[in-house]
């Protein structure tokens, strides 16, 4: 009976016990199997075309306005659109990003205007950050 | 004791929420046609006029000017994450005189990820009963203040028209004249009394990602 009354009472509890930081785990992406991760050969140095450089801060400026303005692991609602399911992959947005006034930098996130298949231009879908690259957290948020 | 200030937050915070499921509960009405606007069967979006809420003219800016105060009158325009943004369009019957459509709340997307987008689908075409409607332009509010054309109302891919007119809840009145297919760079004007102001540049290479360059003041 003691027993019984333990397991249920950690059943009520565990739930909870994963809303604890001890319990949580930080995210980490899908790896490839070996098979596959063994057949990508990498080059000497990064192709020219195409190469892109991304300063640290400005990188970590646009991951922190992304995961505000689409969370990781967030999942399309019940009912959404083919148009609306679109509209939650973080690859449907472009991004512009630039230093602002001191400790400040702008991130924009904008509907890639090819992204999704829609019956018309579809404005202000976006928002523009500003972002604190010393504190490292969101100052202000413009929708549009 | 709570203080009278922290009733009125109060009363804020709950008629901010019941403007919330107001607004949830009245997507699926909103979000559909009316007789007012709608879906044509090739998907692209129709909007009756003209609207009586804009006395037309020969003079375009008599009609823009007309714009805001119409449109702030229509439930939420400024409500900010609560609000509504409305589209229309200004049009001719080839009779030189402009004319206002009533406005449109059809968008392709409301909510993503909890969060109501405000967005709203410019029209194609306008049905008046009078005749073939020309249209000049497009329109459309933002439910915020001090907020202005963004990056996607620039962008080439989201232009019909010859210009497109935007206004903030605060009524500073905007306009983007694209210049899509020419050479010449894009202009961004602000209204400022009876006059357009240029205060923005688009280059020609600039037209596709919507980048303003602003004009010196």
């Amino acid at each position: 009976m003691r027993h019984g009354m333990l397991i249920l009472s950690l059943c009520f509890l565990l739930p909870a016990c994963i809303h604890l930081p001890f319990f949580q785990q930080s995210f980490r992406p899908v790896h490839a199997t070996p098979e596959e991760a063994a057949q990508v050969e990498f080059p000497l140095a990064p192709p020219t075309e195409g190469r892109l450089v991304v300063r640290g801060r400005m990188g970590a400026a646009i991951q922190l306005a992304m995961d505000d303005f689409l969370p990781r692991g967030i999942k399309p609602h019940s009912g959404a659109t083919p148009v609306e399911v679109c509209l939650y992959q973080r690859e449907s947005y472009d991004v512009f990003a630039a230093p602002g006034p001191e400790g400040m930098v702008f991130v924009e996130i904008v509907l890639a205007p090819d992204a999704c298949k829609m019956n018309g231009p579809v404005l202000d879908m976006g928002a523009t950050y500003a972002i604190d690259v010393k504190g490292w957290r969101i100052l202000a948020v413009k929708p549009g | 004791m709570r203080s009278r200030g922290d009733g009125m937050q109060i009363f804020e915070g709950l008629s901010l929420a019941c403007l919330g499921l107001l607004a949830c509960a009245s997507t699926p009405g909103t979000a559909g046609e009316t007789k007012d606007y709608g879906y044509r069967e090739d998907g692209q979006v129709w909007v009756r006029g003209p609207w009586g809420a804009i006395n037309p003219s020969k003079d375009v800016d008599a009609v823009i000017d007309q714009l805001c105060p119409a449109v702030m009158d229509l439930p939420r325009a400024r409500l900010r994450d609560y609000g509504q943004e409305y589209c229309g369009a200004i049009y001719t019957l080839g009779d030189g005189i402009y004319y206002a459509s009533h406005t449109s709340t059809l968008s392709n997307a409301r909510r993503i990820g909890g969060v109501q987008r405000k967005s709203c689908i410019p029209p194609r075409y306008v049905n008046d009963e009078r005749g073939r409607a020309v249209v000049h332009g497009d329109y459309h509010n933002h439910p915020y203040a001090a907020n202005d054309l963004s990056t996607a109302d620039k962008q080439a891919a989201n232009q019909i028209w010859s210009i497109r007119i935007q206004f903030d809840a605060g009524c500073i009145v905007m306009m983007l004249v694209p210049h899509i297919g020419e050479a010449r760079p894009g202009e961004v004007f602000r209204r400022e009394g009876k006059s357009w102001k240029l205060i923005g540049m688009i280059k020609p290479e600039d037209k596709m990602d919507g980048i303003m360059t602003p004009v010196g003041e």
